[in-house]
């Protein structure tokens, strides 16, 4: 599978641009703030149905227009696609070869994103590690996204409860039991399939950290779930009075964390700066080789500025993997000489200027 | 004085999904129609509230109380089905295959909407039961994450009563092929798999 054309109209800074691509490596150069990454952004918009950078599309419109346009031609096993979304005000709206459908009938286009922000993944708040891992098993797990969906509308609804002030607390006691039974029979499967995947990605992970690291430290993104899978209903039980007291709910998977260790040692309090950019590059090639072991097929990749974040050491092995890497490849950089001359001998290259993009 | 165009204009912006635009083009075509559209449809609309009552039995909209299922004896009154909305009835009775009796809830439990228990119909359920002995009460409520809450609760509170309940099947539709099926459904269906005769 691999993406031949992209056409844009009024998305972004970009007024209009029809590209062409390379089966496997596209690079967009240029200075800041010319709109190298809004291309990446539609591509990303194609595969996943929305973008990478915002919540509400209606941002990706241009400033004073009222429609935008993104639509592809991709080259699948069974032939040619073509994809269209189209931005209004009002709604998106999804077409595959000229015909309007929901975005879940465009076969499923794998895409793994690397953005120079996922360093501080590491750092962030325990909630931006779970939105990464969701993010990630939503395009794994066939079953994830649906259970992930009810577990947090039964969570906002019993949260929503506990804070309402106008309900007794003997009525509010009765009432927050009902959302408890959803609550465990979904977020069991969160925590199953965390666990599961989790699993996974870490054997893969610690390979990856050492070949990359030249280190013999274990490296693990530990699964650390908030409450057992055969003990959720009791816990849940006995919390409820402190539940009640603090206005929240207290036991479940939407209180997990990912921690990221070297040794079983948090990386955030122990390692270095290299070691973090190290674990955070193992971490995204575990992704890929997740998406070849499951899908059997390697994702598409888009590198937004990726090499500019890359000391010598990590970017000659990088480099090299991108060199054998078999997918599509679009990245992002401020000047083409960054890239290593073996990493140029299939390409096309483009130069964006001012929302323009412009052949080499 | 406001002109009549303007007035119908602005009461019709209010319907939900009529914007401006919209709402001045119903009414331009009202003007320019036969008469008689316009008649009808105001006619229609000023018999709505007067006419249209709630059952005094299972809060259905009807035209008479109690409404043509709680009446008339031609209904398995030891039967009750409880759905959320009254278009839920008029999808059950389109099946032909329930001859029971209906009860409205007028919505389901939701905390994020300021929905609990004393907004629904629940305790017009309650007083019915006093009165009847149903065999067995079916909760119809959706099949969402608020639906199943709702009957969770219908359930522990009708449970004391020694009243069979039961809850409706979900799973495969008919004429579904397998394979359009998304997941949830699906592990749905095979979870309440049943035995084959």
């Amino acid at each position: 599978m691999y993406l031949k054309a992209l056409s844009l109209k009024n998305f972004r800074n970009i007024p209009e641009a029809s590209l062409s691509f390379h089966e496997k490596f596209n690079v967009f150069v240029g200075a800041n703030a010319q709109g190298k990454t809004n291309i990446l952004e539609s591509i990303h918009l194609l595969s996943i149905g929305r973008s990478f950078r915002l919540a509400d599309y209606k941002g990706l419109i241009s400033w004073e227009k009222t429609e935008a346009f993104v639509r592809a031609w991709l080259e699948l096993p069974i032939g040619e696609e073509e994809r269209t979304i189209q931005l209004t005000v009002e709604k998106k709206k999804t077409f595959k070869n000229g015909k309007g459908v929901s975005p879940n009938q465009f076969q499923f286009m794998p895409i793994v994103l690397f953005a120079p922000e996922e360093i501080l993944l590491l750092k962030d708040s325990p909630q931006a590690r779970r939105d990464y891992v969701d993010g990630l098993l939503i395009k794994l797990s066939a079953i994830y996204e649906e259970h992930l969906r009810d577990y947090k509308r039964a969570l906002t609804q019993r949260n929503k409860l506990l804070k309402d002030e106008l309900i007794p607390k003997e009525e509010k006691k009765k009432q927050m039991t009902l959302w408890e039974s959803p609550m465990v029979e979904h977020g069991s499967v969160l925590i199953k399939e965390r666990e599961a995947w989790m699993n996974k990605l870490n054997g893969i992970l610690n390979e990856y950290y050492k070949i990359i690291g030249h280190d013999a430290k274990s490296a693990q993104f530990a699964y650390s779930n908030n409450v057992n899978l055969e003990e959720f209903s009791t816990v849940q039980e006995a919390k409820r009075e402190e539940e009640l007291e603090r206005k929240a709910s207290l036991v479940g998977p939407h209180r997990d964390d990912f921690k990221a260790q070297l040794d079983t040692h948090p990386i955030n309090a122990y390692g270095s700066q290299g070691e973090m950019r190290t674990f955070t590059l193992a971490l995204k090639l575990s992704e890929i080789k997740l998406f070849e072991e499951v899908l059997n097929q390697s994702p598409l990749l888009l590198l937004d500025d990726v090499v500019s974040e890359l000391d010598e050491k990590r970017s000659a092995y990088f480099f090299s993997y991108l060199q054998s890497y078999t997918a599509q490849v679009f990245a992002t950089a401020t000047a083409l000489s960054l890239f290593p001359k073996d990493c140029l001998k299939e390409f096309r290259a483009w130069e964006i200027r001012q929302g323009k993009p412009f052949t080499f | 004085m406001t002109s009549p165009i303007d007035k119908l204009v602005h009461a019709l912006g209010k319907l939900p999904g009529v914007g401006e635009r919209t709402a001045t083009r119903l009414a331009f075509f009202l003007l320019r129609a036969p008469k008689q559209i316009a008649k009808d449809l105001s006619e229609a609309l000023k018999e709505l509230h007067d006419k249209v009552k709630l059952c005094s039995v299972c809060c259905n909209i009807a035209d008479k109380d109690p409404c043509r299922f709680c009446s008339g004896g031609r209904r398995d009154q030891n039967l009750i089905c409880v759905v959320e909305e009254p278009s839920d009835v008029s999808a059950i009775e389109k099946t032909g295959a329930f001859r029971g009796v209906y009860h409205v809830l007028h919505g389901a439990l939701s905390p994020l909407d300021g929905i609990g228990p004393e907004d629904l119909k629940v305790q017009e359920l309650l007083n019915r039961l006093k009165d009847s002995h149903p065999k067995e009460i079916i909760l119809a409520t959706n099949a969402n994450v608020e639906g199943d809450a709702t009957s969770l609760y219908l359930a522990r509170l009708l449970k004391p009563l020694g009243v069979r309940i039961t809850r409706l099947a979900s799973g495969i539709p008919v004429g579904g092929e397998l394979e359009y099926l998304d997941a949830s459904t699906l592990s749905k269906a095979l979870e309440d798999r049943r035995e084959m005769n």
